[in-house]
């Protein structure tokens, strides 16, 4: 069975304005799906709305069979989905130890979890646990992006949702956060993610799904895409 | 322009319909009322720039003392006519207004007004300081406009300004400037674009707001008859504040109203001392969160009520809706 | 009608091109968001300028308008030199704009809004009759189709319909010749987008008025621009019609992802 299933799902910001129409994806265990298109596709729509921040419009959305979509975001979190949004996401005032302890709010009170985790956290981070008392404000772009993804591993989720991982960071971090989401998944957790770098997100995703305009216009394995990736943007540029 | 000989007239009619008050009250009433008026001049000059063009400037009051002390000062060392002393004060400040506007051009909100106010605080210091040639706190004695300890002339005076400060204000808010102050309150950005050069008219703004402050500064110093830095503490800019404020931001007659009712329930409560701006503060907060068209907003509110009761008083007392 | 040129997409007024820039350079600290870039668009052309994301795009019209100087480089406006002037001196010379994220005057009425152009002009002494200007603000609120609610408060209004009164309002600018459109149809419903299309096309073709759009949407650039400029980190990269411009390896190549992710706090 898959690991979270999207079925006909519509949504949107604005009464009237459908930015999702119509998505059917459905994401396979242990995989890593990627989600491309052009801009105002809808990818970061599809994101949230699968995290609650919004909620759809029609269609349906289930984790593991269970329907998740009417589910406020931190009830969805419980559950084990975690999203981690574009950019460094971090409480900048605050030390990388409390980021990653309020990134482990919803599972506060099993205390003995929340330590090990953290602990967890900085051994497979060892750049954060230099800095774990320091203030996230000394660290550089590609640390904060590492924090804002570790704060959302904290919880030991199934899957991970991942919004534009390389906006805004130099080739040499973006390698990293790849290779980082690569060891992720070797853990077991099941990954979507969205990217505008249609590139590295083929290179790095088993499944893929093209939207454009608020539908699935394609989807495949990577090797199907892999080599039609040229065919694909042209074609999104001549809006076929 | 028709409309300017028709506001005149009511203007007229207003001064000649006021006029019998120094004939039925008190000397006392007559002098809170001249203050009250003061204070309606000074309130609506602050208004058009930070009500209208979104300025919010922490230096009104500094200008009042501007043209007061610039007033009394020549006409002490260089024994000018009073007049000529306030048309002189008044330039002085209308200057100070032009050279803070300029620095305060690429300012936004919280650094426009502390900016405004270290300005405010450093002309204080200068006057109580620089005590040899103002006196300071000692207080610096004025001549007189009238000669007379009586504030009836005075009160007439201070009626004719209000009222052509009223008149001054209107013409421009409702002239093609108004429409630019209040762009530029909207959105700087979107005005520049759209043509208007953003920087003139935001000196402007302060170069009249100046003006109103220093001639009514300018002719209180010469009716109190003298002058001290204490009116130009932060607390009488607090003041100006909430008359504006309670009397309706970013409104007309706003600061007429909240002038108005504020200087006469704060002598109605001068027993109450300090308290009062207490009080104030209050009354702007319950304002501010419940009421933000303040007091001309309930008194539109009570109007329309009314209207609807009785009918044929309905054009006098709702707010005429603007059309093409 | 004022101001009337060629009613077709090649123009009259003038040999050279009306928006031209040499070497334009504009950097936030250590981001170059616009690097050197040069291109020109001819009198009565309605141009698309598009390019991944955090390729400069609305940096670059931001320079142009004015709202941001340039560090290096030349811009051309209708004929004149306008890097380092302000705003309102570009607008003087027929250039205006639209954002992307609607900018009315909130507290102002729909037909304020449109009539602050005209009120401007006045401060530079263009003078023109009240009833005149009055004519002109209703048509082109009719023209896109907002006449009924000319006395709406514009903070009522919703995002289409802002973008609506911020097309309206950008061509009261006297004389208007050149229209710069950030993202004219983000998030905008699609029969808005229609009445949008619409006028650029009809402006374009009655008055000569030449258009830069900065868009994602590649449907409505196909049907609305002779030719396309498209820019990746702060260059330009490509420049044609939209068949040369989706053919071009580089303009693939640059979609596709170099891996080098830009800042988009510098804008697009």
């Amino acid at each position: 069975m898959a690991r979270l299933e999207v079925d006909h799902v519509a949504a949107g910001y604005v009464e009237g304005i459908d930015i999702l129409s119509d998505i059917t994806l459905s994401v396979a265990p242990g995989s890593i799906t990627g989600v491309i298109g052009p801009n105002g596709a809808g990818k970061s729509t599809l994101l949230r709305t699968i995290f609650g921040f919004l909620h759809p419009r029609r269609g349906s959305i289930a984790l593991d069979g269970r329907p998740i979509q009417a589910l406020p975001p931190w009830e969805v979190k419980r559950l084990g989905v975690s999203y981690v949004p574009q950019g460094a996401n971090i409480f900048a005032q605050l030390s990388v130890e409390e980021n990653l302890l309020l990134g482990a709010w919803v599972i506060r009170r099993a205390r003995a979890q929340v330590a090990e985790q953290l602990e967890r956290a900085f051994a497979a981070f060892p750049r954060l646990a230099e800095r774990r008392r320091r203030r996230a404000t000394a660290l550089s772009g590609g640390e904060a992006k590492m924090l804002s993804l570790a704060k959302e591993l904290v919880t030991a989720p199934a899957v991970l949702l991942v919004d534009e991982p390389s906006a805004g960071l130099a080739p040499r971090i973006v390698e990293q956060v790849y290779a980082r989401l690569r060891a992720v998944r070797e853990q077991g957790v099941t990954i979507l993610l969205v990217d505008q770098n249609i590139n590295k997100a083929v290179d790095v995703s088993d499944y893929l799904y093209l939207i454009e305009r608020g539908v699935v216009r394609r989807e495949g394995p990577r090797v199907e895409f892999a080599d039609q990736l040229r065919d694909i943007v042209r074609d999104s540029l001549l809006g076929a | 322009m028709a409309g300017l000989g028709r506001r005149v007239a009511w203007c007229a009619a207003a001064y000649v319909a006021l006029g019998w008050l120094p004939l039925v009250a008190s000397e006392y009433h007559v002098h809170v009322l001249t203050i009250a008026l003061y204070y309606v001049i000074v309130a609506i000059g602050w208004n058009l720039l930070a009500g209208y063009t979104g300025q919010f400037s922490l230096a009104q009051h500094t200008f009042a003392g501007i043209g007061a002390y610039g007033s009394a000062l020549l006409c002490l060392y260089a024994g000018v006519p009073v007049l000529v002393g306030i048309a002189a004060g008044t330039i002085l400040a209308a200057a100070a207004g032009y050279g803070l506007g300029t620095l305060c051009l690429r300012m936004r909100a919280i650094y426009l007004a502390l900016a405004t106010w270290a300005f405010a605080e450093s002309v204080r210091l200068l006057i109580t300081v620089e005590y040899t040639i103002t006196r300071g706190d000692l207080g610096l004695k004025t001549p007189t406009l009238f000669g007379t300890p009586h504030p009836a002339p005075y009160y007439y005076l201070f009626l004719a300004l209000a009222l052509a400060a009223l008149l001054v204000a209107w013409q421009l808010v409702h002239s093609r400037v108004g429409a630019y102050l209040r762009a530029i309150r909207d959105d700087e950005e979107a005005a520049a674009v759209m043509g208007l050069d953003t920087f003139k008219w935001k000196r402007a703004a302060f170069v009249i707001s100046a003006t109103f402050a220093s001639v009514a500064g300018g002719f209180l110093g010469h009716y109190i008859g003298l002058l001290s830095p204490t009116p130009m503490k932060f607390n009488e800019m607090a003041t100006i504040i909430i008359m504006v404020i309670a009397g309706g931001f970013r409104t007309f007659a706003g600061p007429v109203l909240g002038a108005v009712v504020i200087e006469v329930l704060s002598e109605a409560l001068r027993p109450w001392g300090e308290v009062r701006m207490v009080v104030f503060a209050l009354l702007v907060l319950v304002i501010a969160r419940a009421y933000p068209a303040g007091l001309l907003g309930l008194c539109a509110a009570a109007g329309r009520r009314l209207a609807k009761m009785v009918p044929p008083l309905a054009p006098i007392l709702t707010p005429r809706r603007q059309e093409d | 009608m004022r101001g009337a040129e060629a009613p077709t997409g090649h123009g009259t007024a003038g040999d050279g091109p009306v928006i031209e820039t040499r070497g334009l350079t504009k950097r936030f600290g250590g981001l170059v968001a616009v690097d050197a870039l040069s291109f020109a668009v001819p009198a009565g052309e309605i141009r698309g300028l598009i390019g991944p994301n955090g390729s400069g795009k609305t940096t670059t019209v931001n320079v142009l308008s004015g709202l941001y100087r340039p560090d290096a480089g030349e811009i051309h406006l209708c004929g004149r030199r306008t890097d380092g002037l302000r705003p309102h001196e570009i607008t003087a010379c027929g250039v205006a704009r639209t954002f992307q994220i609607p900018k009315l005057f909130g507290h102002m009425t729909v037909m304020e809004n449109v009539l602050l152009p005209a009120l401007a002009a006045l401060d530079r002494g263009v003078r023109r009759p009240l009833s005149e200007v009055r004519e002109h603000a209703r048509g082109l609120l009719e023209f896109v189709t907002l006449d009924r609610m000319r006395h709406a408060p514009a903070r009522e209004l919703s995002g289409g319909q802002s973008m609506l009164v911020q097309i309206a309002r950008a061509l009261m600018v006297d004389p208007v010749r050149v229209v710069l459109m950030d993202e004219p149809f983000a998030g905008v419903h699609p029969q808005i987008r229609d009445v949008i299309m619409e006028a650029v096309l009809r402006m374009n073709r009655e008055r000569g008025i030449t258009f830069l759009i900065v868009s994602h949407e590649m449907a409505e650039l196909k049907r609305l621009c002779q030719r396309l400029t498209v820019m990746d980190e702060g260059r330009r990269i490509a420049e044609g019609t939209l068949e040369e411009v989706a053919n071009d390896p580089v303009v693939l190549e640059a979609y596709l992802g170099s891996g080098s992710g830009r800042s988009l706090a510098g804008g697009r």
